[in-house]
Protein backbone atom coordinates (compact mmCIF):
# COMPACT_ATOMS: atom_id res chain seq x y z
CA UNK A 1 0.00 0.00 0.00
CA UNK A 2 1.30 3.84 -0.46
CA UNK A 3 1.75 6.15 1.87
CA UNK A 4 0.50 9.20 2.22
CA UNK A 5 3.97 10.52 1.50
CA UNK A 6 3.77 8.45 -1.69
CA UNK A 7 0.83 9.39 -3.02
CA UNK A 8 1.93 13.02 -2.24
CA UNK A 9 5.19 12.24 -4.32
CA UNK A 10 3.75 10.91 -6.98
CA UNK A 11 0.51 13.15 -7.49
CA UNK A 12 2.09 16.41 -6.44
CA UNK A 13 5.61 15.80 -7.58
CA UNK A 14 7.63 16.93 -4.01
CA UNK A 15 9.91 14.49 -1.86
CA UNK A 16 9.00 13.63 1.18
CA UNK A 17 10.18 15.81 4.04
CA UNK A 18 10.28 17.59 7.28
CA UNK A 19 6.74 19.71 7.71
CA UNK A 20 5.54 18.94 4.46
CA UNK A 21 1.69 19.12 6.58
CA UNK A 22 2.25 22.99 6.40
CA UNK A 23 2.95 23.73 2.55
CA UNK A 24 0.03 24.69 0.48
CA UNK A 25 -0.59 25.34 -2.97
CA UNK A 26 1.80 28.75 -2.97
CA UNK A 27 5.04 26.14 -1.82
CA UNK A 28 4.12 23.51 -4.08
CA UNK A 29 4.43 24.60 -7.35
CA UNK A 30 2.18 21.50 -9.15
CA UNK A 31 -0.28 21.92 -6.93
CA UNK A 32 -2.80 22.92 -9.44
CA UNK A 33 -6.44 22.50 -10.04
CA UNK A 34 -6.00 19.72 -12.00
CA UNK A 35 -3.26 18.03 -9.81
CA UNK A 36 -5.26 18.21 -7.32
CA UNK A 37 -8.28 16.72 -7.88
CA UNK A 38 -5.72 13.56 -8.94
CA UNK A 39 -4.23 14.06 -6.03
CA UNK A 40 -7.61 13.81 -4.17
CA UNK A 41 -9.00 10.63 -6.43
CA UNK A 42 -5.89 8.78 -5.96
CA UNK A 43 -6.26 8.77 -1.97
CA UNK A 44 -9.88 7.90 -2.25
CA UNK A 45 -8.62 4.86 -4.42
CA UNK A 46 -5.95 3.82 -2.21
CA UNK A 47 -7.59 4.44 1.47
CA UNK A 48 -10.81 3.35 0.39
CA UNK A 49 -12.85 6.74 1.65
CA UNK A 50 -14.91 9.49 -0.38
CA UNK A 51 -14.02 12.93 0.72
CA UNK A 52 -16.94 15.47 1.28
CA UNK A 53 -17.16 18.37 -1.10
CA UNK A 54 -16.41 20.57 2.27
CA UNK A 55 -13.62 18.56 2.58
CA UNK A 56 -12.05 18.90 -0.78
CA UNK A 57 -13.17 22.73 -1.23
CA UNK A 58 -11.31 23.83 2.48
CA UNK A 59 -8.03 22.24 2.68
CA UNK A 60 -5.39 25.18 2.88
CA UNK A 61 -2.37 23.01 3.55
CA UNK A 62 -1.08 19.42 3.11
CA UNK A 63 -1.74 18.37 6.66
CA UNK A 64 -5.58 19.50 6.18
CA UNK A 65 -5.68 17.12 3.72
CA UNK A 66 -3.99 14.49 5.94
CA UNK A 67 -6.57 15.61 8.81
CA UNK A 68 -9.50 14.71 6.84
CA UNK A 69 -7.92 10.94 6.08
CA UNK A 70 -7.74 10.49 10.01
CA UNK A 71 -11.01 11.88 10.44
CA UNK A 72 -12.28 9.01 8.33
CA UNK A 73 -10.21 6.37 10.59
CA UNK A 74 -7.18 6.70 8.43
CA UNK A 75 -3.45 6.15 10.27
CA UNK A 76 -1.95 8.49 8.41
CA UNK B 1 -34.80 36.94 -26.23
CA UNK B 2 -36.88 36.82 -22.92
CA UNK B 3 -36.53 39.46 -20.63
CA UNK B 4 -34.02 39.17 -18.09
CA UNK B 5 -34.64 37.86 -14.30
CA UNK B 6 -33.21 39.02 -11.15
CA UNK B 7 -34.00 36.17 -8.62
CA UNK B 8 -34.23 31.74 -8.77
CA UNK B 9 -36.56 30.93 -6.40
CA UNK B 10 -36.20 27.29 -5.53
CA UNK B 11 -38.04 24.36 -3.91
CA UNK B 12 -35.96 22.03 -1.57
CA UNK B 13 -37.09 18.51 -1.91
CA UNK B 14 -36.36 16.90 -5.09
CA UNK B 15 -35.26 20.40 -6.22
CA UNK B 16 -32.12 20.70 -4.42
CA UNK B 17 -31.53 17.64 -3.47
CA UNK B 18 -33.12 14.40 -3.93
CA UNK B 19 -36.06 12.78 -1.62
CA UNK B 20 -37.59 14.58 1.07
CA UNK B 21 -35.81 15.52 4.39
CA UNK B 22 -39.46 14.83 6.54
CA UNK B 23 -38.91 11.42 6.01
CA UNK B 24 -36.08 10.71 4.69
CA UNK B 25 -33.59 12.51 7.15
CA UNK B 26 -30.42 14.38 6.68
CA UNK B 27 -28.56 11.28 6.28
CA UNK B 28 -31.52 9.88 3.56
CA UNK B 29 -31.65 12.44 1.33
CA UNK B 30 -30.10 11.99 -2.65
CA UNK B 31 -27.07 14.70 -2.42
CA UNK B 32 -23.81 12.16 -2.44
CA UNK B 33 -21.15 11.79 -4.71
CA UNK B 34 -22.76 8.96 -6.92
CA UNK B 35 -25.34 8.41 -9.88
CA UNK B 36 -28.41 9.29 -7.38
CA UNK B 37 -26.74 12.79 -5.98
CA UNK B 38 -24.12 13.58 -7.93
CA UNK B 39 -26.93 15.63 -10.39
CA UNK B 40 -28.20 17.47 -7.68
CA UNK B 41 -24.47 18.43 -6.55
CA UNK B 42 -23.88 19.65 -10.08
CA UNK B 43 -27.25 21.52 -10.01
CA UNK B 44 -26.27 23.58 -6.95
CA UNK B 45 -23.19 24.21 -8.47
CA UNK B 46 -25.03 26.02 -11.69
CA UNK B 47 -26.72 28.35 -9.33
CA UNK B 48 -24.21 29.25 -7.36
CA UNK B 49 -22.16 30.28 -10.68
CA UNK B 50 -25.58 32.40 -11.19
CA UNK B 51 -25.03 33.92 -7.65
CA UNK B 52 -21.62 34.39 -8.28
CA UNK B 53 -22.67 36.74 -11.17
CA UNK B 54 -25.01 38.73 -9.44
CA UNK B 55 -28.12 35.85 -9.25
CA UNK B 56 -30.13 36.97 -6.23
CA UNK B 57 -30.67 33.00 -4.70
CA UNK B 58 -34.17 32.31 -2.62
CA UNK B 59 -36.02 29.41 -0.79
CA UNK B 60 -40.08 28.66 -1.29
CA UNK B 61 -40.27 25.29 0.06
CA UNK B 62 -42.80 23.44 1.85
CA UNK B 63 -40.88 22.14 4.89
CA UNK B 64 -40.35 21.89 8.78
CA UNK B 65 -37.66 24.77 8.68
CA UNK B 66 -35.69 23.20 11.56
CA UNK B 67 -35.02 20.29 8.99
CA UNK B 68 -34.31 21.91 5.96
CA UNK B 69 -32.08 24.27 7.56
CA UNK B 70 -30.20 21.58 9.58
CA UNK B 71 -29.45 20.32 6.05
CA UNK B 72 -28.61 23.80 4.16
CA UNK B 73 -26.16 24.37 7.43
CA UNK B 74 -24.47 20.99 8.13
CA UNK B 75 -24.71 18.51 4.75
CA UNK B 76 -21.40 17.94 3.80
CA UNK B 77 -22.16 18.14 0.14
CA UNK B 78 -24.20 21.03 0.20
CA UNK B 79 -22.29 23.57 -2.00
CA UNK B 80 -25.44 26.34 -1.68
CA UNK B 81 -24.55 27.87 1.70
CA UNK B 82 -26.93 29.39 3.79
CA UNK B 83 -25.26 32.82 3.09
CA UNK B 84 -25.80 32.25 -0.94
CA UNK B 85 -29.74 32.30 -0.09
CA UNK B 86 -31.35 36.24 0.08
CA UNK B 87 -34.67 35.48 1.59
CA UNK B 88 -36.24 32.05 2.85
CA UNK B 89 -39.63 30.97 3.06
CA UNK B 90 -39.53 27.62 4.60
CA UNK B 91 -43.00 26.87 5.61
CA UNK B 92 -46.65 25.31 5.29
CA UNK B 93 -47.99 27.65 3.80
CA UNK B 94 -49.77 28.49 0.57
CA UNK B 95 -46.34 28.58 -1.79
CA UNK B 96 -48.24 31.43 -3.65
CA UNK B 97 -48.00 33.89 -0.81
CA UNK B 98 -44.78 32.71 0.17
CA UNK B 99 -44.04 34.03 -3.28
CA UNK B 100 -45.52 37.24 -2.82
CA UNK B 101 -43.86 38.21 0.54
CA UNK B 102 -40.18 36.69 -1.52
CA UNK B 103 -40.52 39.11 -4.13
CA UNK B 104 -42.01 42.07 -1.21
CA UNK B 105 -38.95 41.37 0.87
CA UNK B 106 -36.95 41.37 -1.82
CA UNK B 107 -38.37 44.44 -3.18
CA UNK B 108 -38.32 42.99 -6.76
CA UNK B 109 -41.15 42.23 -8.74
CA UNK B 110 -43.08 39.02 -9.44
CA UNK B 111 -41.96 39.43 -13.11
CA UNK B 112 -37.97 39.33 -12.20
CA UNK B 113 -38.57 35.94 -10.51
CA UNK B 114 -37.82 32.39 -11.83
CA UNK B 115 -39.73 29.52 -10.19
CA UNK B 116 -37.76 26.24 -9.89
CA UNK B 117 -39.57 22.82 -8.25
CA UNK B 118 -39.95 19.67 -9.16
CA UNK B 119 -44.09 19.91 -8.07
CA UNK B 120 -45.73 19.81 -11.34
CA UNK B 121 -48.38 20.53 -8.90
CA UNK B 122 -46.84 23.53 -7.48
CA UNK B 123 -45.91 24.99 -10.70
CA UNK B 124 -49.24 24.91 -12.11
CA UNK B 125 -50.21 26.75 -8.50
CA UNK B 126 -47.37 29.38 -9.40
CA UNK B 127 -48.39 29.87 -13.07
CA UNK B 128 -52.27 29.84 -12.63
CA UNK B 129 -52.29 32.74 -9.78
CA UNK B 130 -48.97 34.35 -10.84
CA UNK B 131 -48.51 34.73 -14.32
CA UNK B 132 -45.88 37.36 -14.20
CA UNK B 133 -43.52 35.03 -12.81
CA UNK B 134 -41.18 32.52 -15.26
CA UNK B 135 -42.07 29.03 -14.12
CA UNK B 136 -39.95 26.66 -16.23
CA UNK B 137 -40.64 22.82 -17.00
CA UNK B 138 -38.02 20.55 -14.51
CA UNK B 139 -36.82 17.83 -16.22
CA UNK B 140 -38.42 14.33 -14.69
CA UNK B 141 -34.65 12.87 -14.81
CA UNK B 142 -32.86 14.83 -12.33
CA UNK B 143 -29.48 13.94 -14.52
CA UNK B 144 -31.41 16.88 -16.64
CA UNK B 145 -31.38 19.48 -14.09
CA UNK B 146 -28.12 21.52 -14.92
CA UNK B 147 -28.59 21.05 -18.92
CA UNK B 148 -31.98 22.92 -18.50
CA UNK B 149 -30.49 25.43 -15.85
CA UNK B 150 -27.96 26.37 -18.60
CA UNK B 151 -30.17 26.30 -21.28
CA UNK B 152 -32.49 28.77 -19.46
CA UNK B 153 -32.79 32.44 -21.49
CA UNK B 154 -33.60 34.35 -18.55
CA UNK B 155 -29.42 35.33 -17.53
CA UNK B 156 -26.81 37.53 -19.17
CA UNK B 157 -23.95 35.34 -19.85
CA UNK B 158 -21.21 37.50 -18.54
CA UNK B 159 -17.71 36.14 -19.03
CA UNK B 160 -15.46 34.97 -15.89
CA UNK B 161 -12.47 36.10 -15.49
CA UNK B 162 -11.94 35.16 -11.76
CA UNK B 163 -9.58 32.40 -11.30
CA UNK B 164 -11.19 31.31 -7.67
CA UNK B 165 -14.64 31.14 -8.76
CA UNK B 166 -13.97 29.45 -11.74
CA UNK B 167 -11.78 26.92 -9.55
CA UNK B 168 -15.00 26.22 -7.11
CA UNK B 169 -16.77 25.22 -9.98
CA UNK B 170 -13.79 22.82 -11.34
CA UNK B 171 -13.41 21.16 -8.32
CA UNK B 172 -16.81 20.06 -7.80
CA UNK B 173 -18.38 19.94 -11.10
CA UNK B 174 -14.53 17.69 -12.39
CA UNK B 175 -14.50 14.97 -9.21
CA UNK B 176 -18.01 14.44 -10.15
CA UNK B 177 -16.77 13.41 -13.20
CA UNK B 178 -13.88 11.99 -12.39
CA UNK B 179 -16.26 9.83 -10.19
CA UNK B 180 -18.96 9.40 -12.77
CA UNK B 181 -16.09 7.65 -14.94
CA UNK B 182 -15.68 5.46 -12.92
CA UNK B 183 -18.50 3.75 -13.41
CA UNK B 184 -18.16 3.32 -17.30
CA UNK B 185 -15.89 0.44 -18.46
CA UNK B 186 -14.24 2.78 -21.08
CA UNK B 187 -13.53 6.39 -21.85
CA UNK B 188 -15.87 6.09 -24.84
CA UNK B 189 -18.48 5.09 -23.23
CA UNK B 190 -18.16 7.60 -20.25
CA UNK B 191 -17.33 10.43 -23.19
CA UNK B 192 -21.07 9.44 -24.67
CA UNK B 193 -22.58 9.88 -21.53
CA UNK B 194 -21.52 13.42 -20.65
CA UNK B 195 -23.60 15.46 -23.07
CA UNK B 196 -20.34 17.80 -24.22
CA UNK B 197 -22.16 20.73 -26.20
CA UNK B 198 -19.42 23.32 -27.36
CA UNK B 199 -20.42 26.88 -28.73
CA UNK B 200 -17.47 28.69 -31.01
CA UNK B 201 -18.15 32.57 -30.80
CA UNK B 202 -15.93 34.69 -32.94
CA UNK B 203 -14.59 38.44 -32.75
CA UNK B 204 -16.85 38.50 -29.35
CA UNK B 205 -15.27 41.57 -27.39
CA UNK B 206 -16.69 40.67 -23.57
CA UNK B 207 -14.29 37.82 -24.02
CA UNK B 208 -11.44 40.03 -24.55
CA UNK B 209 -10.15 39.57 -20.81
CA UNK B 210 -10.70 35.81 -20.32
CA UNK B 211 -8.95 35.21 -24.18
CA UNK B 212 -5.98 37.38 -22.95
CA UNK B 213 -5.79 35.44 -19.57
CA UNK B 214 -5.84 32.58 -21.74
CA UNK B 215 -2.65 33.46 -23.77
CA UNK B 216 -0.96 34.71 -20.47
CA UNK B 217 -1.86 31.02 -18.60
CA UNK B 218 -2.14 28.24 -21.26
CA UNK B 219 1.56 26.62 -21.33
CA UNK B 220 0.28 23.06 -22.75
CA UNK B 221 -2.09 22.57 -25.28
CA UNK B 222 -0.86 25.81 -27.07
CA UNK B 223 0.86 25.64 -30.14
CA UNK B 224 2.13 29.35 -29.80
CA UNK B 225 2.89 30.89 -26.19
CA UNK B 226 2.58 34.74 -27.10
CA UNK B 227 0.84 36.77 -24.24
CA UNK B 228 -1.47 39.43 -25.27
CA UNK B 229 -3.08 42.10 -23.98
CA UNK B 230 -6.67 42.51 -23.77
CA UNK B 231 -5.98 45.83 -26.12
CA UNK B 232 -3.87 43.59 -28.32
CA UNK B 233 -6.70 40.84 -28.23
CA UNK B 234 -9.55 43.82 -29.74
CA UNK B 235 -7.21 44.96 -32.14
CA UNK B 236 -7.23 41.45 -33.95
CA UNK B 237 -10.73 41.22 -33.56
CA UNK B 238 -11.47 44.68 -35.39
CA UNK B 239 -9.12 44.31 -37.88
CA UNK B 240 -10.46 42.81 -40.95
CA UNK B 241 -7.64 40.22 -41.69
CA UNK B 242 -7.66 38.61 -38.67
CA UNK B 243 -10.19 36.39 -36.54
CA UNK B 244 -10.20 35.89 -33.35
CA UNK B 245 -12.37 32.18 -32.10
CA UNK B 246 -12.85 31.10 -28.75
CA UNK B 247 -14.68 28.16 -27.48
CA UNK B 248 -16.55 27.36 -24.39
CA UNK B 249 -17.60 24.03 -23.59
CA UNK B 250 -20.33 22.45 -21.06
CA UNK B 251 -22.01 19.30 -20.22
CA UNK B 252 -24.81 17.55 -17.94
CA UNK B 253 -22.52 18.35 -14.86
CA UNK B 254 -21.68 22.25 -15.60
CA UNK B 255 -20.49 25.03 -17.52
CA UNK B 256 -16.28 24.94 -18.33
CA UNK B 257 -16.95 28.76 -19.84
CA UNK B 258 -14.11 29.62 -22.11
CA UNK B 259 -11.68 26.92 -22.20
CA UNK B 260 -9.76 27.34 -25.74
CA UNK B 261 -8.90 30.32 -28.22
CA UNK B 262 -7.82 30.95 -31.83
CA UNK B 263 -6.08 33.76 -33.37
CA UNK B 264 -6.22 33.28 -37.20
CA UNK B 265 -4.61 35.60 -40.18
CA UNK B 266 -6.82 35.53 -43.36
CA UNK B 267 -4.46 35.14 -46.52
CA UNK B 268 -6.95 34.44 -49.10
CA UNK B 269 -7.49 30.83 -49.23
CA UNK B 270 -5.53 29.45 -46.90
CA UNK B 271 -6.04 30.90 -42.94
CA UNK B 272 -3.11 31.12 -41.05
CA UNK B 273 -3.72 30.05 -37.24
CA UNK B 274 -0.95 32.22 -35.46
CA UNK B 275 -1.78 30.50 -31.93
CA UNK B 276 -4.52 27.43 -30.76
CA UNK B 277 -4.70 26.90 -27.24
CA UNK B 278 -7.17 25.01 -24.70
CA UNK B 279 -7.09 24.52 -20.70
CA UNK B 280 -6.12 21.74 -19.15
CA UNK B 281 -8.87 21.49 -17.39
CA UNK B 282 -10.51 20.10 -20.92
CA UNK B 283 -8.08 17.72 -21.93
CA UNK B 284 -8.70 14.47 -23.48
CA UNK B 285 -12.49 15.26 -24.61
CA UNK B 286 -12.27 15.88 -28.14
CA UNK B 287 -13.62 19.56 -27.65
CA UNK B 288 -10.12 20.98 -29.52
CA UNK B 289 -11.23 18.60 -32.84
CA UNK B 290 -15.04 20.36 -31.82
CA UNK B 291 -13.01 23.92 -32.13
CA UNK B 292 -10.99 23.08 -35.39
CA UNK B 293 -13.98 21.82 -36.94
CA UNK B 294 -15.94 25.30 -36.49
CA UNK B 295 -13.25 27.13 -37.65
CA UNK B 296 -12.86 24.74 -40.86
CA UNK B 297 -16.07 25.18 -41.20
CA UNK B 298 -16.27 28.96 -40.90
CA UNK B 299 -13.21 29.43 -42.91
CA UNK B 300 -14.74 27.19 -45.64
CA UNK B 301 -18.02 29.64 -45.92
CA UNK B 302 -16.09 32.29 -46.94
CA UNK B 303 -13.64 30.38 -49.41
CA UNK B 304 -10.79 28.94 -47.35
CA UNK B 305 -9.36 25.71 -48.49
CA UNK B 306 -7.00 25.04 -45.49
CA UNK B 307 -6.08 25.77 -41.72
CA UNK B 308 -2.45 26.61 -41.43
CA UNK B 309 -0.79 25.73 -37.84
CA UNK B 310 2.18 27.51 -36.87
CA UNK B 311 4.05 26.04 -33.97
CA UNK B 312 6.86 27.10 -31.20
CA UNK B 313 7.92 24.21 -29.37
CA UNK B 314 8.70 24.78 -25.52
CA UNK B 315 8.97 22.50 -22.81
CA UNK B 316 5.47 22.07 -21.78
CA UNK B 317 3.89 22.62 -25.07
CA UNK B 318 3.67 18.55 -25.93
CA UNK B 319 0.10 18.11 -25.88
CA UNK B 320 -0.22 20.98 -28.75
CA UNK B 321 2.34 19.18 -30.78
CA UNK B 322 1.15 15.79 -30.55
CA UNK B 323 -2.35 16.98 -31.95
CA UNK B 324 -1.11 18.84 -35.10
CA UNK B 325 0.98 15.73 -35.74
CA UNK B 326 -2.06 13.51 -35.68
CA UNK B 327 -4.26 16.06 -36.70
CA UNK B 328 -2.80 17.75 -39.61
CA UNK B 329 0.21 17.06 -42.31
CA UNK B 330 2.70 18.91 -41.24
CA UNK B 331 0.94 22.09 -39.96
CA UNK B 332 -1.59 21.58 -42.80
CA UNK B 333 -5.62 20.74 -42.27
CA UNK B 334 -7.55 20.72 -45.44
CA UNK B 335 -10.61 22.16 -44.40
CA UNK B 336 -12.56 19.55 -45.88
CA UNK B 337 -10.91 17.10 -43.49
CA UNK B 338 -11.71 18.30 -40.56
CA UNK B 339 -13.82 16.08 -38.16
CA UNK B 340 -16.30 16.65 -35.26
CA UNK B 341 -16.28 14.04 -33.08
CA UNK B 342 -19.88 12.62 -32.66
CA UNK B 343 -20.07 12.74 -29.04
CA UNK B 344 -20.34 16.50 -28.89
CA UNK B 345 -22.73 18.73 -30.64
CA UNK B 346 -21.82 22.24 -31.79
CA UNK B 347 -24.58 25.09 -30.38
Amino acid sequence: MKTFEHIVEEMLHIPPQEGMDALTPKDIPDWDSMNYLLFIAELEKEYGVSFTMDEVLSAQSLGDVRKALQAKGKAV
Amino acid sequence: MAELKKCIVLDLDGTLWGGVIGEDGKDGILLSMDEKGEHFIAFQQGLRDLHDRGIILAINSKNNPDDALDVIRTHPNMVLKEHHFAATRINWNDKVQNMRELAEELNIGLDSMVFLDDSTLQREAIKSALPEVAVPEMPVDSALYTEMLLSLPYFKSDVLTDEDKMRGNFYVTERLRTKAETRFESRQAFLDSLGLAVRVVRNDRNAAPRIAQLTEKTNQFNTNKIPKTEEEIQTLMESPDTEVFYAEARDRYGDHGIIAAALVQKNGVVWNVDTLLMSCRVFERGIEDAFVYAIAEAAQKEGGESLVFDFTPTEKNDPAKLFLQSRTQGGILHNADAALPPWITIL
